[in-house]
């Protein structure tokens, strides 16, 4: 919300400066996101009085006008109005000013004629023009003065961002003035009394008391309303407000003044009576913005005898609109339930600043204010004025009260303040307090309990005067959760193996699918996403993590390895289900580097998830029984069981193919589904080490085709030497006699140094059990 | 006796000074006291003599054998520094090359601070709690004091699903209820729940999914000026005791009173600039005294409790932490952005 400084000095007696109002506002809780100075290049536009008047030798509808200035110099400016005569007092903007629609005047030839500048009509000088041509003045000023010193001087605007509890009394000058006020102990100028409202019953029907609680219809016979005084101009131009006509300027003026949204009819364009109702269903009115709106019994309308003429505290129809020739209007001041106002403007998708205020809530005392206001302006306007018949139907809703608790204030707050104290600063903002009671003010209607009443003690002193303490509590130690915690482990071993976290969003869409998966649930979508290409919320991470190696791989050829846990979504009979996802991704190419990296292709991603399935106790294993997914490297992934041998994931090489869409070769990559279901990291007794020498032998197997090393690892594990402390694969090696794997065997005893014989003997009973699945020992 | 040994001495002396490298010191090695070297055929010689001479003569050849192995051994290690030199000169390596940095990752600049965060509030004995993200829409606004037609549904743009009555939570606070719900009227109740939060927002200083972490304590007796002593502390062991903080009322309605919290700029250092919008100042985190209906709807008396509750924006922080001005760039995961945030922050934590 914009708001003028001069405006808020009408309302305050010794007006202090910006700054202060800025600091006490923001001590209120109004934050102010701008300060502009507004009228600064009205100082180069002068008041000058014309001399002489020749057509133009070189054009018809030119004029070539000679001024006089403050100074006594005369200037030659060339015209095309048709007005300005000798003696005319005109405005005149020197080269280098700059006008409001952001032109920057010159000295230019026009038909052979250079032009200094020019002589301006209202339009020019962002006023309201009613002729087009030049703006003659006819005030006291002396030729020489400045147009600011016409309109009252320069004026600072504040930009005001107010959250929604103080929308509902600070959306006008006096709200913000009264808050001032209290807070500065500053003086409010008293406003105008309230209009003494006719018996004119037969004016107005209110049909809807719930919706509207009072409604008032005050009518005016205006005549030679021509333009709007230039101070009121002034005030609205400068909060941004465009002036149109006086009528339409004065209820926008009230409007911003007091907060009270008014609305002008044309008299004769009103069938009497009016009537305040809910809508009928298929109602419809055409707004004054043009647009048609149908209507239901939801929305409260202001309706004459031929339907609608406005939908209430919205905007009116255009039916009714006033116009230049109006003559006979009805203006409205009424008071409306807010929340009725607030959810119409929602399901029309309109907004307006009646509505603005409407929506938020109005102040029902303000409303005669409202209306005497609007008829103390249009008597000092100069045209004439009469009062026609009026009323007001129904009445003020009660003024709230609420028990004061000094001691409970106290003990919300955290301080030590008197009852005196307190009950100050509620009065400084117009809180009546008496016999331990809080009289709430008629726009308060934010204001409900004791802890609102604690906001707004804090407001005026101030948050500063509160003291810093500390909760005083039961010691309790803080805990984490083993779920989550478990979850940050898992992310710094990965670290620690070389990969890098990164963080996706879930946004989703199977237009981006280059992997088919399948998906045990279904698929949640987003109803209003942002975009088409996020609607739904994904089921998978890895399809995310990969898109995170593609736009590294497309930005430099280098090499990348990413991981990311964070959960995946899905209904299951209906109900949302988020579950926790790991996903590695990481190429596998060789790049040109130094020192030379070793490349291990797939298994050091194999090898970090058996280190990190060690560490945390994962107990995941490999399986060859279970199918991974169609975009796996057939050769190069093996599908992932868990502890009860159910599938939780596959480990492996994509397909070159789809590598390739990602900007790389070789991907290998890591999916593991539902890892919150490991159980705590086994701890266990550590055994102490062997005081024994250990003995080393290296076993090389010729194996059978289509055995694998998992083949023999598990047949050294079922047949396992009583002293066997480790074993690995050493080597592969193949020849015309077939294939072998040599192994490296470590035995160690705990009670004594093993003799040559005791291993050989160990060895031997092995590798009889080895010959039963044709594994023998290599003779060459 | 001792003629004679100085005699070998010398002559062994003078072969060896012409030895020019350890080959030729293992030749005169052979020559004197190999298997069938001159001293040591003598010795083997001595048992053929009487017993008298054979003692004399057995302590010269000894005397003589020893101080040959002496000097020859000298003459080796001698020559074995040399060779070593000259060995390790050809292994010279440039020294120069940068090394191989060690294979590790790092973690997300987000995890790095919310862990940070996470820290500071367990060591002043809060406790972690969660909930879930697709939430109901009680948890997200009714039980937060956000009926349907309230004017702050429209400060908050919802990501809503296709299941009936759930929304993508617009913020962490539903968790206060459950975390209220969790405690089942224990006292105190002293949680942070961070978590991701989703907002239809879009743009360099708004992500359509961000972070949060909310906190709550309710207990007897707690005040306004426990959440502005809970919150300096946290300010101060994030950002330093040198940073100024402000605070100022606000709106949100499951708070009463509300606070916001402004910390010095970092861009301009208070002077006021383009980040603080020429204020000075940027804001932190919204808090407040916990709202009577929020305090009923978690299962407390709000004539017998209070409690407060704040939350923060990690991603601001972030930015705050790090002196990022666009947080897209959280979001893209270009690993050479994310190096960036190697290096030591000065907070051992990071």
């Amino acid at each position: 919300m914009k708001i003028s400084h001069r405006w808020l000095a009408r309302h305050l007696v010794n007006m202090p400066g910006p700054q202060r109002v800025a600091d006490a506002l923001l001590q209120m809780g109004i934050e102010i996101s701008a300060m502009q100075s507004w009228g600064d290049s009205y100082t180069c536009v002068e008041l000058v009085e014309i001399r002489a008047r020749e057509p133009h030798p070189n054009a018809d509808h030119l004029s070539v006008v000679t001024v006089r200035r403050g100074d006594g110099t005369e200037s030659i400016v060339v015209t095309g109005a048709d007005n300005g005569f000798p003696g005319d007092r005109v405005w005149y903007a020197p080269p280098g000013t700059l006008l409001p629609d952001g032109r920057v005047l010159q000295t230019v030839l026009m038909r052979g004629i250079p032009s200094p500048g020019m002589l301006l009509s209202a339009s020019e000088l962002g006023f309201h023009d009613t002729t087009g041509d030049l703006w003659l003045y006819h005030g006291d000023l002396a030729p020489g003065s400045v147009f600011l010193d016409a309109v009252g001087g320069t004026d600072t605007v504040y930009e005001l961002e107010l959250t929604p509890n103080l929308a509902v009394f600070d959306q006008s000058v006096v709200g913000i003035a009264r808050e001032l006020a209290a807070v500065l102990h500053l003086t409010l100028r008293p406003l105008a009394p309230p209009y003494k409202y006719g018996d004119a019953t037969d004016l107005v029907r209110v049909q809807a008391f719930d919706a509207c609680p009072l409604y008032g219809l005050s009518a005016f016979d205006v005549r030679d309303l021509t333009s709007s005084p230039l101070w009121l101009q002034a005030l609205l131009l400068s909060i941004g407000v465009r002036v149109i006509h006086p009528l339409v300027d004065i209820t926008n003026f009230i409007l911003w003044d007091l907060g009270q949204p008014l609305h002008a009819f044309d008299r004769d364009k009103v069938v009497l009576p009016i009537a305040v109702r809910l809508a009928k269903p298929g109602e419809q009115l055409l707004m004054l913005d043009g647009t048609d709106r149908s209507l239901s019994p939801e929305d409260l309308v202001i309706a004459d005898q031929e339907g609608p003429i406005a939908l209430a505290g919205i905007m009116g129809g255009q039916r009714t609109a006033i116009g230049p020739s109006t003559e006979h209007v009805l203006v409205e001041s009424a008071h409306f339930e807010s929340g009725r106002i607030f959810r119409s403007m929602r399901r029309h998708h309109f907004m307006s600043d009646a509505a603005l205020h409407f929506g938020k809530g109005t102040d029902p005392a303000i409303l005669p204010v409202a209306a005497q206001a609007t008829r103390e302006l249009l008597e000092s306007f100069g045209g004439q004025v009469a009062i026609g018949p009026s009323v007001m139907v129904g009445s003020e809703p009660n003024l709230r009260k609420i028990r004061l608790e000094p001691e409970r204030i106290r003990s919300l707050l955290g301080v030590d303040w008197s009852v005196e104290v307190i009950e100050d600063a509620l009065k400084r903002l117009r809180f009546h307090v008496h016999d331990g009671w809080v009289t709430v003010p008629s726009n308060r209607h934010d204001v409900l309990m004791t802890e609102d009443l604690c906001e707004e003690v804090a407001r005026v002193l101030g948050l500063d005067a509160i003291p810093v303490t500390l909760p005083i509590s039961a010691a309790t130690p803080g805990t984490r959760d083993p779920r989550v915690s478990f979850e940050e482990r898992l992310r710094d071993l990965l670290c620690d193996a070389g990969y890098w976290e990164v963080v996706t969003r879930p946004f989703w869409s199977s237009a981006r699918s280059i992997l088919e998966m399948a998906v045990p649930g279904e698929t949640i979508r987003l109803t209003n996403p942002l975009r088409d290409e996020e609607e739904e919320l994904r089921t998978s991470l890895l399809p995310h993590v990969l898109e995170v190696v593609g736009y590294n791989r497309a930005r430099r050829d280098q090499p990348i390895s990413v991981f990311e846990i964070a959960p995946v979504y899905q209904k299951q009979q209906g109900k949302p289900e988020e579950i926790m996802q790991l996903a590695v991704a990481e190429t596998l190419e060789e790049y040109p580097q130094y020192p030379k990296g070793q490349d291990l292709g797939i298994y050091r991603l194999k090898g970090t998830l058996e280190w990190v399935n060690h560490r945390l106790n994962l107990r995941v294993a490999e399986s060859l029984d279970a199918a991974v997914p169609d975009f796996m490297h057939p050769g190069r992934s093996v599908a992932l069981v868990d502890h009860r041998r159910q599938v939780v994931g596959f480990l492996g090489e994509l397909r070159p193919r789809l590598a390739v869409h990602f900007h790389a070769k070789r991907i290998a990559v890591l999916s593991l589904w539902s890892i919150g279901v490991a159980p705590n990291a086994a701890t266990g007794i550590v055994p102490s080490p062997s005081r024994y020498p250990e003995v080393l032998r290296d076993l090389s197997l010729l194996i059978p085709e289509n055995t694998n090393y998992g083949t023999i690892a598990a047949q050294i594990e079922a047949n396992r030497p009583n002293d066997l402390k480790s074993f690995r694969l050493i080597d592969v090696f193949a020849g015309e006699w077939g294939r072998s794997m040599t192994v490296r065997m470590v035995f160690q005893s705990r009670e004594k140094t093993l003799t040559d014989s005791e291993v050989d003997g160990q060895i031997g009973l092995l590798l009889g059990n080895l010959a039963q699945r044709q594994i023998t020992i290599r003779e060459r | 006796m001792s003629d004679q040994i100085s005699e070998v001495g010398q002559i062994l002396a003078q072969q060896l000074a012409t030895a020019e490298d350890s080959a030729a010191v293992q030749e005169i090695r052979t020559e004197w006291v190999g298997r069938r070297g001159r001293i040591t055929l003598a010795l083997k010689e001595l048992g053929k003599l009487d017993p008298e001479t054979r003692r004399t003569q057995g302590q010269i050849l000894n005397a003589a054998r020893e101080q040959a192995m002496r000097l020859i051994n000298q003459k080796l290690e001698q020559l074995g520094r040399v060779e070593e030199d000259i060995q390790l000169e050809r292994e010279r390596l440039d020294m120069t090359i940068r090394g191989q940095a060690p294979r590790v990752g790092l973690l997300h600049p987000l995890t790095r601070v919310r862990r940070l965060l996470e820290d500071v509030f367990l060591r002043m004995g809060f406790s972690l709690a969660y909930g879930p993200e697709i939430e109901t829409t009680w948890y997200n606004f009714e039980a937060l004091n956000i009926p349907e037609d309230h004017p702050a549904r429209d400060m908050q743009d919802s990501f809503f699903v296709d299941v009936p009555h759930m929304v993508l939570r617009t913020h962490t606070s539903p968790v206060q209820i459950r975390g209220m719900e969790a405690a089942q009227g224990k006292l105190p109740v002293k949680i942070i729940a961070p978590g991701r939060v989703y907002r239809r927002d879009d743009d360099a200083t708004h992500t359509p999914m961000f972070h949060q972490i909310e906190g709550l304590v309710v207990d007897r007796g707690i005040t306004l000026g426990d959440l502005k002593g809970t919150l300096l502390a946290m300010t101060t062991a994030l950002l330093g005791d040198s940073i100024e903080t402000r605070f100022r009322p606000s709106y949100f309605p499951f708070t009463e009173p509300s606070v916001e919290m402004d910390v010095t700029c970092a861009a301009c250092g208070g002077k006021g600039c383009r980040t603080c919008k020429g204020t000075g100042w940027v804001e932190i985190l919204g808090s407040g005294l916990v709202h009577p209906s929020v305090l009923k709807n978690g299962g407390y008396d709000p004539q017998k409790v209070s409690g407060f509750a704040f939350g923060l924006g990690i991603e601001r922080l972030a930015m705050r932490i790090f002196g990022l001005d666009d947080m897209r760039p959280l979001y893209q995961n270009d690993v050479e952005f994310l190096t960036g945030f190697e290096r030591y922050t000065g907070r051992p934590i990071l």
